[in-house]
């Protein structure tokens, strides 16, 4: 076992905060590049006229989980020190509905607005704006609904645990599910710009 | 058929991705394979042996390592339990205890609110025969105190930092946000909700 | 809140035809390339990437420079100020941000798309676009918190992690999105 570097404590925190600013630049790099800093590209997925959110998203979400799931069979990494995002079903089931709306509605999500605004789209800026002031109303009232916030929680749980699967079958069959949805988004995209 | 450049990366993409998922399928978990640890047994009196009240350290690399038969109960009314509990944890109020029994296979870790309910709940799995039992000696905020909110008092021992270190490790896998420097007259300084709260940071940091 | 008026925008639409801007690069490339980039941080530095995050530390730092009292008392903010030892934008996702922040400026100039301009469908003007826009961050800035993460934090690291709440949080995005894509469809006409 020799990653995570951080928590392993090859790294210390300053090489940690360098390495979050290169990683962000390749993730920034790699967004515009695909397309993503586009607003019009990424809403034409909840019109399946443009599917590159699809494509980009599921082949990167593919991507990595591969390399984790082989990195950590390999005996590289140890998957029980990387962070395991907790799961809260009511909060994450609302927040996700209204992430939903609002990304449909303002056309970019948080990271990607970063990479509109840098390379001037002023919408992309208004969204980033947006975005801080939405924080800033979530803040103000949370402590109205703490309860709701803490509610159905499940704790760091992964759909293997969940459903008791093998991890191994679970990755294979999102590798399948995101190859067929490539083949849906291609075949979709052909029929609706034509 | 005519292929395209771009056709031909897709494909050799998806086939790595393919042929990569079919060996995860292959090869099931990432997970290494935990030896299943010899057991201290607990002494079959009522008395629960020494070494079943265990820290909150010992519990979080339970729950980290997926300890096979590893069953965390929670004892305390199911408001506080919804409120927070240690992730895995079932909620088996204290009342309850006594006619919802529990399986004789595996481990069982209790704890409640304080000692005392820890306490109570360990005696009555003991009356009913359960096998092994251990517990949180004092109570959920073993938990709050030594995984969420892990503390360096100023000035600490060589045992203290050590104990810290052991600590932070821990925690980092759940969330916890450590404090150091903390002036030794505040003792722990902040009760268990207010340490929850602090939790916000890494459960909303994405 | 202060919105730039049609007439004042500094740069209106362009059609893509008339730059000379490059084409997009193969979609699955990039989203092998982020892949990467998050296989990275899960071996570097142990978490995956994130962008909403970010935010929330700027709005805490902010309103704890505005009104320190204010902050301290509300548990949301507190969280991300810390115990006072680290500068709160002194974090993992803010330097992330800014990196990619960075990166989309570099890949936008080099590729000749780096322009003011404002993206939206021919049937809506730019004021109603800016609207949408502000209106639409604010939700997801509501959102994002509520599901404790984004499409950065919860979709792309959750979804890599195989987490159960991060893909209900996605199943329920993009069901939203699906469901409320015909009351925008002017936007993008």
């Amino acid at each position: 076992m020799n990653a995570p570097w951080l928590g392993l404590g090859t790294l210390s925190v300053d090489q940690g905060l360098t390495l979050a600013l290169l990683i962000g630049v390749g993730f920034g790099w790699f967004l515009e590049r695909g397309g993503l800093g586009n607003a019009r590209k990424l809403a034409g997925q909840f019109y399946l006229t443009d599917l590159t959110v699809l494509k980009v998203m599921f082949s990167a979400i593919i991507t990595a989980m591969l390399g984790l799931f082989w990195l950590s069979k390999l005996g590289y990494v140890d998957l029980t020190l990387i962070y395991l995002p907790p799961t809260f079903l009511a909060p994450q089931l609302v927040g996700g509905l209204v992430f939903g709306f609002g990304f449909v509605m303002g056309g970019l999500c948080p990271g990607t607005s970063c990479v509109a605004a840098a390379s001037g789209r002023i919408d992309g800026m208004m969204l980033l704006v947006g975005m801080l002031f939405g924080v800033f109303i979530f803040n103000e009232i949370y402590p109205l609904f703490t309860e709701f916030y803490a509610s159905t929680p499940l704790g760091q749980v992964t759909l293997a645990e969940q459903f008791d699967l093998s991890h191994g079958l679970l990755v294979f069959a999102i590798v399948a599910m995101g190859l067929g949805a490539f083949v849906m988004a291609e075949y979709l995209e052909n029929r609706n710009r034509n | 058929m005519i292929h395209s450049a771009a056709e031909g990366i897709n494909t050799v993409l998806a086939t790595v991705a393919l042929t990569l998922g079919f060996g995860a399928l292959v090869a099931g978990s990432p997970y290494e394979d935990i030896p299943e640890q010899d057991l201290p047994p607990v002494v079959a009196s009522l008395m629960p042996a020494d070494d079943a009240r265990i820290d909150a350290v010992t519990v979080a690399r339970w729950i980290r390592d997926r300890k096979p038969g590893l069953r965390l109960v929670d004892l305390r009314p199911a408001e506080d339990f919804e409120h927070f509990h240690i992730p895995t944890a079932s909620n088996i109020p204290l009342e309850e205890l006594g006619s919802h029994g529990i399986s004789d296979q595996g481990m069982t870790v209790l704890y409640g609110a304080d000692e005392e309910q820890t306490m109570r709940g360990v005696f009555i799995l003991k009356a009913l025969g359960a096998g092994s039992v251990y517990y949180l000696g004092d109570g959920v905020g073993l938990w709050l105190t030594q995984i969420i909110n892990p503390t360096l008092y100023q000035q600490p021992t060589f045992e203290e930092q050590l104990q810290f270190e052991v600590q932070l490790e821990i925690a980092a896998y759940f969330g916890g946000l450590a404090r150091t420097n903390v002036p030794r007259s505040e003792g722990y300084g902040e009760s268990a909700e207010q340490g929850l709260e602090r939790t916000m940071r890494r459960g909303c940091a994405f | 809140m202060n919105f730039t008026p049609a007439s004042q925008a500094p740069a209106s639409p362009a059609p893509a035809s008339a730059t000379n801007a490059r084409n997009y690069v193969n979609p699955y490339l990039a989203g092998v390339g982020i892949g990467l980039m998050l296989l990275a941080a899960f071996v570097l530095v142990g978490r995956g990437l994130g962008a909403s995050g970010a935010f929330s530390s700027v709005v805490a730092t902010t309103v704890s420079a505005t009104a320190p009292g204010h902050a301290a008392a509300n548990p949301a903010y507190a969280g991300y100020l810390g115990d006072g030892t680290v500068h709160p934008l002194r974090d993992w996702l803010v330097f992330e941000i800014i990196g990619v922040t960075i990166g989309g400026l570099l890949s936008a100039w080099l590729a000749g798309r780096l322009r003011l301009s404002i993206e939206r469908g021919s049937q809506i003007t730019d004021r109603a676009r800016l609207l949408y826009a502000f209106g639409g961050g604010t939700l997801m800035g509501i959102g994002a918190k509520l599901a404790r993460g984004c499409t950065s934090g919860q979709a792309l690291t959750g979804g890599a992690m195989l987490s159960v709440g991060s893909w209900l949080f996605v199943a329920a995005a993009f069901a939203a999105g699906y469901a409320a894509a015909p009351l925008f469809k002017r936007s993008w006409k």
